[in-house]
């Protein structure tokens, strides 16, 4: 099945056959996942965005025309959706404290579960305020830095892809860096 | 150089886009200057611990379950997008009908007023019973021999137009205008040519003439 090429999945889904498309999603779930938790940094909105992706991806397949890999196609479709995200998102008012509990129930069960919640508060302190630090940069910030440093795209690659000049890029990479070097000094001194 | 300006572009010069100029600037200077080393690493350490934040995946059992929720959204889609089609459709047809039906009913009404009367699509007198009656003296004799049978007490015949304009035509001042200038008015449905000492208020097909034996 691995040894399959992608457009033949992608030939089945658009002459009718859904469940080609479960193929596609099974290899590609982990790497889109792992791009939306970067913009979304909470498993639950990663996952509702991976799915977003996805879906996305499976109402447009048709018209996939096949010049550039399906991951390549998809992988657009992934950076737009997540931008769009951050576009979104830059409009919600967060909960603060949402992320301060750990995603299992062993914060409910304080007797057997104190040394491991304890451990998940520390091991999360850092996640949590890199993070909120993320969060704190202005979307296009976001964005670039993002693309940047967790997608290891090139200066001109994410200029097109944000539809910004190179230059601009530099700019805002620059005060992203500059803003989280201000918010994160106490853990790289 | 002074620590700011190269401070300043140590983020740049992580991240590898520094044009050559200032590459060489803040590299002599890193050579020489040790808070700028201490920035520098201090930014290093920054990016790779931004770099290594780990990814939190959902449970097991939600993670497993991804294509599954994937394909109830998909069938969720495809099911919206079907019936919006169709209401796409049922709308499409009742506004088609309710067209059909309302040219078909225009179309009627027309042709109802063009052969029994009233409204009429070619522009005409709006002309009542009395004033057809004078278009068929016109028809079937001169304008002189309409107006020497309105002013023939011989003939026994009448005319009192119940408007403005009927006081003027019994008046003496009729015969201020030629018979082909009352004609032409007449037909042409403009009075004002006329010049009437006191202009009529309504047009012609307003008058209603009624005869008088």
């Amino acid at each position: 099945m691995k040894d399959i090429p992608d457009s033949v999945f992608v030939q089945k889904v658009i002459s009718g056959d859904t469940e080609a498309f479960g193929e596609l999603v099974l290899r590609y779930q982990k790497r889109i996942y792992e791009l939306a938790y970067r913009f979304a940094r909470h498993p639950e909105e990663a996952y509702d965005l991976s799915q977003e992706i996805f879906l996305k991806a499976f109402n447009a397949l048709e018209r996939f025309r096949g010049s550039s890999g399906f991951y390549t196609w998809l992988y657009k479709i992934a950076q737009n959706t997540c931008i769009d995200y951050t576009r979104r998102k830059s409009t919600w008012v967060e909960l603060p404290f949402i992320n301060d509990f750990p995603s299992d129930d062993s914060w409910l069960h304080p007797s057997t579960a104190y040394s491991s919640t304890t451990k998940f508060l520390e091991n999360q302190e850092l996640n949590n305020e890199i993070n909120s630090a993320i969060d704190q940069l202005s979307p296009r910030q976001k964005q670039v830095f993002i693309l940047r440093h967790y997608e290891g795209l090139a200066l001109r690659d994410i200029a097109d892809a944000l539809d910004l000049k190179v230059g601009s890029v530099k700019a805002h990479l620059f005060n992203a860096i500059r803003k989280l070097r201000a918010r994160l000094t106490p853990y790289v001194q | 150089m002074k620590c700011g300006w190269i401070e300043n572009l140590i983020p740049q010069y992580c991240e590898d886009i520094l044009d050559e100029y200032q590459l060489n600037l803040v590299t002599q200077h890193l050579e020489n200057c040790e808070d700028c080393g201490l920035e520098l690493d201090a930014v290093d350490r920054l990016l790779s611990l931004v770099e290594n934040v780990e990814i939190e995946y959902p449970p097991q059992a939600e993670w497993n379950s991804f294509w599954v929720d994937l394909r109830c959204k998909i069938a969720r889609t495809q099911v919206d997008q079907r019936s919006s089609l169709l209401n796409l459709n049922w709308y499409h047809g009742v506004i088609w009908k309710f067209a059909g039906i309302g040219c078909v009913m225009l179309l009627t009404v027309l042709l109802c007023s063009q052969f029994l009367g009233g409204f009429s699509l070619m522009p005409s007198y709006r002309a009542t019973e009395d004033f057809q009656a004078v278009n068929r003296f016109f028809d079937e004799m001169s304008v002189v021999q309409i107006l020497e049978q309105i002013n023939s007490e011989e003939q026994g015949i009448g005319f009192v137009w119940e408007s403005d304009l009927v006081l003027h035509l019994e008046s003496e001042e009729l015969y201020n205008f030629s018979p082909d200038t009352i004609a032409e008015s007449i037909y042409l449905n403009d009075l004002s040519d006329l010049d009437f000492p006191t202009y009529p208020s309504g047009s012609l097909d307003n008058a209603v003439l009624t005869s008088m034996k």
